[in-house]
This record gives C-alpha cells, sequence and structure tokens, in this order.
C-alpha cells in the first residue's frame, strides 16, 4: 500500500515524516491554493486517486489531505488545500522552494479496477472536486481504458470553482459530457443554477454499466444517493468518500472509527453498499 | 513454572537488589491515593491496597510522549535520532486486571505497524504481579476472562498467604530470574492456603458484566441518550481506563508529540471543515461503549474492558457502564 519510500521509514516509527519540497504553487480563489511536490531526492512516488497524505509543518500539526493529481502526472504530486486552520494556514504562507513533511499515501483510493470497460459518472460539490480532480486526470490520461464518462461539478458560485482552467478543457473534451451548477452567479453566468442533485434527472446513462463516483460535503451524500438508486445504479456501484479526522492513518489513534472501521484504512473510499450497514457513516 | 515461599524480608532483599540494578516502579501513598512511582526507599512500597488510581499503561504509552525531534544542522532539516533509555524496567505490584490489558494494548501496538515506542518499553519491562486478596465492590473482572489472581500478562504474580509470607509463581523465564536464589520450596499448605485466598477473592466479586450478544441491534435505540444524560464528557473514565488508547498527534515547536485524547470529548471527530460526526454526547457515550464491547471484540477476539472498575469509581457523576450495559438489552423490551 506504501511507496517504497514511506515504507522504509515505517518500522521504525510510522510517524517519522518524508520531506517533500515545494515546486508550484498555484492560488485558485482567495481562500484556495494548489501545491505541487516533489519528495526530496525525487524518490518513485505511487498512489491511487482518493488516496490521502499527513501533511505536516513543524510548529502547526499534521492533518490528512487528499492527493488531487493522478499517478500518471509523472515527476510530481499535489494536494489543493483550503485555508481554514492554523496548519492551513502556514500551509498558505508557504511558498516555492520550502519544505514540508508528508506520510503516506493512505487508505483506499477509488476502485479503478472496477471502473476499466465501465461508464463512469463523477458528481462533486464543493472541495469535493479535489480528490476527484486526481480521478479525472486519471481517466482523461487513459481515456480508452473507459466507457463513457460524465462529470457532474457544483459549487457555490462561479468564483469559487477549483480547477477553472482545466473545467474549461473538461467542458471543451469531445470525450466527456461535463455540466456544471453553482448555488448562484450573476446574470452573466450561462451554466445551471441549483442544487447538483437536480442535474441527475437529466443524465442518460446505461444504470447497469455505470459507476457513480460521488465526492461532497456529508450533507449532498443523501440526496444525490437517492437520486442514483432511482436512476436504476446498484449500490456496489456508488463509490463515495468520506470525510472523518484521520490523525494517523494508520487506523490506531480512534479518531476516524465509525462502527469498528477505520476510515483511514478501510476507507476514505468506499462502495455504498458497503456504507449502508454503518450507521455513523452518512 | 516454578513457585516458592519467600519472606516479607526476602522481599525487602529483592527491591533493594532491583533499585540497584533497574528502574523500579511500585506502588506508593501520595495523600490519600495509591499510585506508581519510583522506588527510593522499599519500605515504602505498599501492598495493601485494592487497586492504584492509575493504570499501568502510562508506562507504556504516556500521557504525552515525544516522538522524535526535527533538528536544523548547518541550515538543514534533520531528524534526531530517538532516545529511550533501556535500563530494564520493573513493574512491582501490578494487579491481574491491569497486566491483562497490556496485551489488548499490544494487539494494537504489535499488529501490522509496529509501535516501535510502545514496543521498546514492553521489551524491557518485568511485570511483577500482586495477587487481589481484597477485591472491591466496584470490581469486575471474573465476568471477562479474568481474575483476582489470574495470571495473564504477568511476569511473575505473588500471593500475600498472610503471616508475612508470600507465595511467588514464576511465569516467565524474565519473571523466575528476579527470585532466583531467595526463599524456599513451598509446600503442601501453602498452595491449599494459596487456592483458598483465591476463591474466596472470586466469592467477593459479585458484579458481572454481560453485554446482550445483539449489542449491535441497539445502536439506534433512544436508549443510548437516556443513558448518556448524566455523562459530563470530562473523559476520567477514558483517562483511567486500562484499555483506552486512542491518541492524537501534534507539534510543540519541532518536537512531534503523542498525547492520549478522549471519544468523550466533542473535538475528538470535529474537522477543520467545521463537521462534527459525533457532536451529540449520546453518539459519545455509544462509540464508547461500542468501542469496547463490539468493535474490539469484532477485531481482536475479545472485549476491550478488563473489569478493574476504576471507571465507576472515579466518574464524578457515578455513571455506570457495566450497568448501562447489561440493562441495554432489557430497556429495549420495556420499551
Amino acid at each position: 500500500m506504501f511507496q517504497s519510500e514511506f515504507k522504509k521509514i515505517i518500522p521504525y516509527s510510522p510517524y517519522r515524516t518524508l520531506p517533500a519540497e515545494i515546486i508550484a504553487v498555484k492560488p485558485y480563489t482567495s481562500l484556495e491554493k494548489l501545491f505541487r511536490l516533489r519528495l526530496k531526492g525525487n524518490a518513485e512516488f505511487d498512489y491511487v486517486p482518493g488516496q490521502f497524505m499527513e501533511i505536516s509543518i513543524f510548529g502547526s500539526g499534521e492533518a490528512p489531505i487528499s492527493l488531487c493529481s493522478s499517478p500518471t502526472d509523472k515527476g510530481y504530486f499535489e494536494i489543493t488545500v483550503r485555508n481554514v486552520g492554523s496548519l492551513t494556514g502556514a500551509l498558505h504562507n508557504l511558498k516555492k522552494g520550502d519544505l514540508i513533511g508528508v506520510r503516506g499515501p493512505f487508505g483506499k483510493g477509488f476502485p479503478i479496477d472496477d471502473f476499466f470497460g465501465n461508464d463512469i459518472l463523477i458528481i462533486a460539490g464543493g472541495l469535493g472536486i479535489v480528490p476527484l480532480r486526481g480521478l479525472i486526470r486519471y481517466i482523461m490520461h487513459q481515456r480508452k481504458d473507459f466507457g463513457e464518462v460524465q462529470i457532474l461539478l457544483g459549487c457555490k458560485s462561479p468564483e469559487d470553482m477549483l480547477f477553472n482552467d482545466e473545467v474549461e478543457q473538461w467542458g471543451r473534451h469531445i470525450d466527456i459530457l461535463f455540466q456544471c451548477t453553482v448555488d448562484k452567479a450573476d446574470p452573466d453566468w450561462k451554466g445551471n443554477i441549483g442544487l447538483i442533485t437536480n442535474l441527475i434527472p437529466g443524465v442518460t446513462l446505461n444504470p447497469m454499466r455505470t459507476y457513480a463516483v460521488v465526492v461532497g460535503p456529508p450533507v449532498m451524500y443523501k440526496f444525490v444517493i437517492k437520486e442514483l438508486l432511482k436512476k436504476g445504479i446498484p449500490d456496489r456501484q456508488i463509490i463515495l468518500s468520506l470525510e472523518r479526522r484521520m490523525k494517523c492513518g494508520l487506523g490506531k489513534c480512534g479518531h476516524c472509527q465509525i462502527n469498528g472501521i477505520y476510515v483511514c484504512q478501510e476507507g476514505p473510499v468506499f462502495k455504498y453498499r458497503d456504507l449502508r450497514t454503518l450507521g455513523e457513516a452518512l | 513454572m516454578t513457585e516458592k515461599i519467600v519472606s516479607k524480608e526476602d522481599l525487602k532483599k529483592i527491591l533493594e537488589g532491583l533499585m540497584k540494578t533497574s528502574e523500579l516502579l511500585a506502588p506508593g501513598k501520595e495523600g490519600d491515593l495509591v499510585l506508581f512511582k519510583p522506588v527510593k526507599n522499599p519500605e515504602e512500597v505498599f501492598f495493601a491496597y485494592p487497586n492504584s488510581l492509575k493504570p499501568v499503561k502510562e508506562f507504556f504509552f504516556p500521557p504525552r510522549e515525544e516522538l522524535f525531534k526535527h533538528e536544523i544542522r548547518e541550515g538543514k532539516v534533520g531528524l534526531s535520532s530517538e532516545h529511550q533509555e533501556n535500563r530494564k524496567r520493573v513493574i512491582w505490584g501490578v494487579r491481574p486486571c491491569d497486566a491483562k490489558s497490556l496485551l489488548m494494548f499490544d494487539k494494537m501496538f504489535d499488529g501490522e505497524y509496529k509501535d516501535s515506542y510502545y514496543l521498546e518499553k514492553r521489551a524491557k519491562s518485568v511485570l511483577v504481579g500482586l495477587a487481589c486478596n481484597e477485591p472491591l465492590d466496584s470490581c469486575f473482572c471474573l465476568s471477562l476472562n479474568a481474575g483476582p489472581h489470574a495470571k495473564e500478562g504477568l511476569d511473575v504474580l505473588i500471593t500475600d498467604l498472610g503471616d508475612d509470607s508470600y507465595l511467588v509463581e514464576g511465569i516467565t523465564a524474565k519473571g523466575e530470574e528476579l527470585f532466583q536464589g531467595c526463599g524456599k520450596e513451598s509446600g503442601e499448605g501453602e498452595r491449599t492456603r494459596k487456592k483458598e485466598l483465591e476463591e474466596a477473592a472470586k466469592k467477593k466479586i459479585r458484579k458481572t458484566c454481560q453485554p446482550p450478544p445483539d449489542l449491535e441491534s441497539f445502536f439506534e435505540d433512544p436508549y443510548w441518550e437516556k443513558v448518556s444524560r448524566k455523562c459530563i464528557s470530562c473523559g476520567v473514565c477514558t483517562y483511567l481506563c486500562p484499555t483506552c488508547f486512542c491518541f492524537d498527534l501534534s507539534y510543540e515547536g519541532r518536537d512531534c508529540i503523542r498525547f492520549w485524547d478522549s471519544c468523550s470529548f466533542s473535538p475528538f471527530t470535529k474537522m477543520t471543515s467545521g463537521e462534527n460526526p459525533r457532536r451529540e454526547k449520546k453518539t459519545r457515550y455509544r462509540q464508547r461503549v461500542y468501542h469496547k464491547f463490539s468493535y474490539f471484540k469484532k477485531n481482536f477476539g475479545e472485549i476491550a474492558c478488563v473489569g478493574c472498575g476504576r471507571c465507576l469509581r472515579e466518574c464524578p457523576v457515578k455513571v455506570d457502564i457495566v450497568e448501562i450495559v447489561n440493562q441495554c438489552s432489557k430497556d429495549k423490551t420495556k420499551d
């Protein structure tokens, strides 16, 4: 599960961090920045979209952060972080050339092996686009391995949209059906306005060969799942990512435990079928 | 396994010897409290106590532990090597319930990821048990595959036979080693006396913990709201619990620190986004109950409780987890 560099230090202490250098910073909104990182010494780094890293800064602490790049992006990995707390605030103050600590990758990512040859419906709400961007990049790099690909993206306003340069490409891509909706917008906004849930009934899909991959705020899941089930997508083909306080990443510290499973180990990506029996999941 | 009889004088001599060769920790009085502390004088070692206020987990999993330090050398950041004192450590007077709890810690910290910080402390420690002749009303170890004279997890067990004589039962080689060359062979009478004491102690334990086999089916029951109403979420039960191991990680300056945390606290599950899956007290209390009596059992084959009773004795509002777990199914049928 771990890439080789991190594996080397685990026997000594799984809490030790690997130094990673910030090789680029890209602000997307007033609150969110993308950080492109590289392990010191350019060490090999393998992962699956949907997995997360523990990111640390001296004096500020450590937090789980989703990877937002794809393993097909060679020579670097990326995270996109909203400036909301002390650690994320400190991270936002860093610039190209600065070092941070990383551990991981942790958890189970999107079940890409299951996706091969099937249709994919990606539904991203708010910051949910961050881990899904890694999956979208993966799919675009290996486009022939997948069937129909549709993306539904929802955010508060056009100004809050992350990865807008890439979103534009997705919209233009002939091989991808792309729709976007915002909660509110100026009159010159040409896209949809309203909840992402409203887009689902209009989507054309073959439920038996569609995997719906949903990431968004907890409140979104209940409504989106209902719509997807109405479409006839089986619960084992509805894929979700849970947000929890995954502090250690090793299934020890207890913060992310729900109904006896550790989200940092069994998740954060789950099949809806497996979450139905976990009372605390959704 | 060897058995021998030693006198109070013998024990004092052994303690004196251990003070010189090892780090020796034993129960001692601190005002009205009994706590494990470094032994400076064998006379201070306390034998007549039901159980220490705090379990021995803190010696393996300290409340606050520096895991490693980042150093800046010649302008470059590096990690300093972690130093642990490797002198042998003897923990003297451990009650069987607390010894058993460490086996549960082993399951947690000696699994797929080896926790070197914990395992180094385990490897250098010898546990000298003291059989429990006077269990308290709040003790319930018998119903949890433990007992007042249980040997599981110990290296050697001492039973106070009265009349200043003690039966010493070696359990592991490193336990037997401590008592080499002292005492005399035990006789039939002494072994019978020990059996009697054990049976008498068992009879004193009346409290039993019997979680319903279908505990999982009560997960959504309003019961948890009702029983957790008086809990003040202070976390005392988790801090004093010999099997609670939840922790947090942080940085103090350049030091990476691990410290105890508690599922009783609302921020335990709170995320930076502001989302908190266990904001309600009943969900936190239910988590504690289910982690011990359902999840740990599912993951590791046994209940994460040794029946030491500290959570009952020290709870400021007298929440009784045993009653709550035992009553759970009955309450359901009443509704």
